[in-house]
């Protein structure tokens, strides 16, 4: 992009330094009181640097997960552990969803209930079907 | 009537007719200044009328030692106000795209942190003198509903202006017309009041220079 | 095929987990320009919500709207809310045409009277009994009357549908009026923008499908959560509006280091939209991010406020005619004056006789 090139020495951020800092005050509640933050960044408007200003200075973390429910998930640990960075992909790759999620772990990563309820009758069922065939077969 | 309805009627038809009006004002005031005509001399001038007139209006601008025995104070806030107003209405990129699109003609802006000074400046003479016209017993005496008048409306772009720079107390779109009314109530309110002194002062101090140019009969 | 009941058990037939649903819970809030802590209410709410029927009406319009909508940038999350809605009716997209069309529209209000979403898209022109826009015969005012006398809520998609639009624009021959003027007893969302962002339409129908009621409502009766904050306040070239840093032409040294456009009559600051944050083209970028200023598109009356490339501070309009009258009309009433002045003068100097201390001495007396 030409302005990202004309102004190659001074980044043109936006919102990036608000986002960090209520990032920091979200690890301070995190801490004190176990409560989480949930940040859209699609909510936020960016200048052209802020998003880049953003991944570098929390970093790369320890994490990387890929949901792949109703289109890819990306959930990824930062360098700032407690601080995640949660993408939503459509089918065709395009960006859907943008959050950051200050948190011990986003809630999406954890099997939900109903599913595992889902899986429990799941297995039941084959269990039972096992059982049967085993029976049939002695 | 919506509050864009009403932004489009000040930017539009609002804007054109106060402008008509100070246009109409003003060449009616000047030419008929003009027309009171002056006594004719009939005698030749040693020196020259319109050298000095000229030279007046320039010079007049500026502050002699020995020009007050009352004090500074009306000396002060008076360069104050008049150059807060001016810089703040000539040099603000906005206002220049304004005169641009009527004139077709524009310069180099200041940067909006000057023109925030200047406009602060301007407002705060403005208090200042009104507060000195209170407190003067015989200033107070002197004045009369014009004064005060003349004093709101030109007070009122200059605070309006600065709210919508700053984005204070009401949106941008109704801060933008409340602005830019108060303007044309004073473009309108110019020619009719003693706000006609920004044209009729050139007048007066071309003519004060012009008889001290006479410098006599020429010999 | 039996329509599900409730958007869990319709996700349930898509075979979303409910992990997925987390997620088109999240997407959606998102959608809906809500706070993610609204989240957990939103999830309660989708799972209970029902299938609203949804009648399109369009009416002087460009079919921008539409096409608006149906290249909206979320295939997957749009997908299943605009699937879960049941448009019933909509005579650009339904394969039926002519009196089926027609007869599916008649369907759809009486199997959900009270209940529908009415979308409008176009303007209403009412001068000479609205003869100027038909469709099947009937004018547009009539089957916005006849249709809108069912419906739960009216949405009014696009700038025609909301303001008026284009049809509206001086001299506006047709007597174009928007939804708003001739609905009232009826909630009208105004989803303005010519056209407007996909994302508000589908996050207006999110809104009614999770909440079961339109959103709050601006002035303008545009929902508070997209159209809340103007252009200028979300812009990122706003710091260089601020230092005074504006590009001159579109293709100086300003215009190429991205300075701010209002030189060039960006419409920012009097204009209200989602554009900085929901953004165009598979979220691409926004006008202003492209170099080019905001022309004002959802605002009432935006085609006559002035020329797109016109700086808000200056006028609409030329002065120079007006100006021109006004100096003649100044000339001739100053000279006119002054010469009536001069004349009285000059009365006054006929008139003038010598005053003796004998006349004076009698006045005393």
């Amino acid at each position: 992009m030409t302005a990202t090139a004309a102004n190659d020495h001074q980044p043109l951020l936006f919102n990036a330094e608000p986002i960090l800092n209520e990032i920091r005050h979200g690890l301070d509640q995190l801490l004190a009181a176990g409560t989480a933050t949930i940040i859209d960044l699609q909510r936020l408007p960016f200048g052209v640097d802020d998003e880049q200003h953003l991944r570098d200075t929390l970093g790369d973390g320890e994490v990387h997960a890929t949901i792949d429910s109703l289109g890819k998930s990306s959930v990824q640990e930062t360098g700032v552990a407690g601080v995640w960075w949660v993408t939503h992909y459509s089918d065709d790759g395009a960006v859907l969803g943008n959050f950051i999620e200050v948190t011990t772990i986003p809630e999406i990563l954890k099997s939900q209930r109903p599913d595992i309820e889902h899986g429990l009758r799941k297995l039941r069922t084959n269990l039972g079907a096992d059982r049967s065939t085993a029976t049939a077969q002695e | 009537m919506t509050s864009v309805e009403l932004l489009i009627w000040v930017r539009g038809p609002g804007l054109q007719l106060s402008l008509a009006a100070f246009i109409l004002g003003m060449t009616y005031r000047i030419l008929q200044t003009y027309f009171l005509g002056r006594a004719k001399n009939l005698a030749e001038p040693r020196g020259s009328e319109w050298v000095h007139g000229i030279k007046t209006i320039w010079w007049r601008s500026f502050f002699h030692p020995g020009m007050t025995v009352r004090g500074y104070f009306t000396i002060i806030s008076g360069y104050m106000f008049h150059l807060g107003f001016i810089v703040t209405l000539l040099f603000f990129d906005q206002h220049i795209e304004l005169f641009k699109s009527w004139t077709g003609l524009s310069w180099p802006a200041l940067p909006p942190i000057v023109i925030t000074v200047t406009a602060v400046l301007g407002i705060a003479a403005l208090v200042a003198v009104l507060v000195d016209r209170f407190a003067d017993p015989v200033r107070y005496l002197l004045s009369d509903y014009q004064d005060y008048l003349c004093w709101t409306l030109t007070v009122l772009p200059l605070v309006t202006g600065l709210l919508l720079a700053y984005k204070i107390w009401l949106p941008y779109t109704s801060l933008l017309t409340v602005h830019i009314i108060s303007f044309e109530l004073l473009l309108v309110a110019i020619p009719f009041t003693k706000l006609s002194h920004v044209f009729t002062i050139f007048i007066a101090r071309w003519y004060n220079g012009a008889i001290a140019g006479y410098r006599g009969v020429q010999s | 095929m039996v329509k599900p009941a409730s958007l869990a058990e319709h996700l349930e037939c898509h075979q979303v987990s409910r992990r997925g649903f987390l997620k088109f819970c999240a997407l959606t809030t998102s959608m809906m320009a809500l706070s993610p802590s609204m989240m957990p209410a939103v999830a309660r709410a989708l799972e209970k919500a029902r299938r609203p029927s949804v009648i399109w009406l369009s009416f002087q319009e460009c079919t921008g709207c539409t096409e608006s909508l149906t290249r909206s940038h979320s295939p997957t999350i749009e997908n299943l809310i605009l699937n879960y809605l049941s448009l019933d009716y909509h005579h650009t997209l339904q394969a039926a045409s002519g009196d089926a069309a027609e007869r599916a529209r008649e369907a759809a209000m009486s199997e959900n009277y009270g209940q529908y979403i009415l979308a409008v898209d176009g303007s209403i022109p009412v001068k000479d009994g609205g003869v100027y826009s038909t469709i099947a015969g009937v004018s547009n005012l009539e089957m916005l009357q006849h249709t809108v006398a069912g419906a739960a809520a009216v949405v009014a998609i696009g700038s025609c549908a909301a303001f008026g639009g284009l049809p509206h624009a001086h001299p506006n021959p047709t007597g174009a009026v928007p939804v708003q003027e001739l609905v009232h007893d009826k909630p009208v969302v105004n989803v303005s923008g010519c056209p407007p962002i996909p994302v508000v339409i589908s996050g207006v129908l999110a809104h009614y499908l999770t909440f079961g009621r339109i959103p709050d409502l601006d002035s303008y009766g545009r929902p508070l959560s997209f159209f809340g904050a103007s252009i200028h306040d979300r812009c990122y070239r706003r710091p260089y509006y601020n230092k005074g840093l504006f590009a001159e032409t579109f293709d100086d040294e300003g215009a190429k280091n991205g300075w701010c456009l209002f030189k060039l009559g960006c419409k920012g600051p009097t204009t209200y939209n989602a554009c900085a944050t929901a953004k165009w083209n598979q979220g691409t970028s926004f006008p202003i991010q492209s170099g080019h200023g905001c022309i004002g598109c959802s605002e009432p009356h935006f085609w006559d406020a002035g020329g797109f490339y016109q700086p808000l501070s200056a006028g609409i309009g030329s002065v120079g005619t007006l100006a021109g009258m006004a100096v003649v009309a100044g000339a001739a009433a100053g000279t006119a004056a002054g010469r009536l002045h001069q004349a009285k003068r000059k009365q006054a100097q006929r008139q003038h006789e010598k005053v003796t201390v004998a006349d004076l001495e009698e006045t005393d007396s």
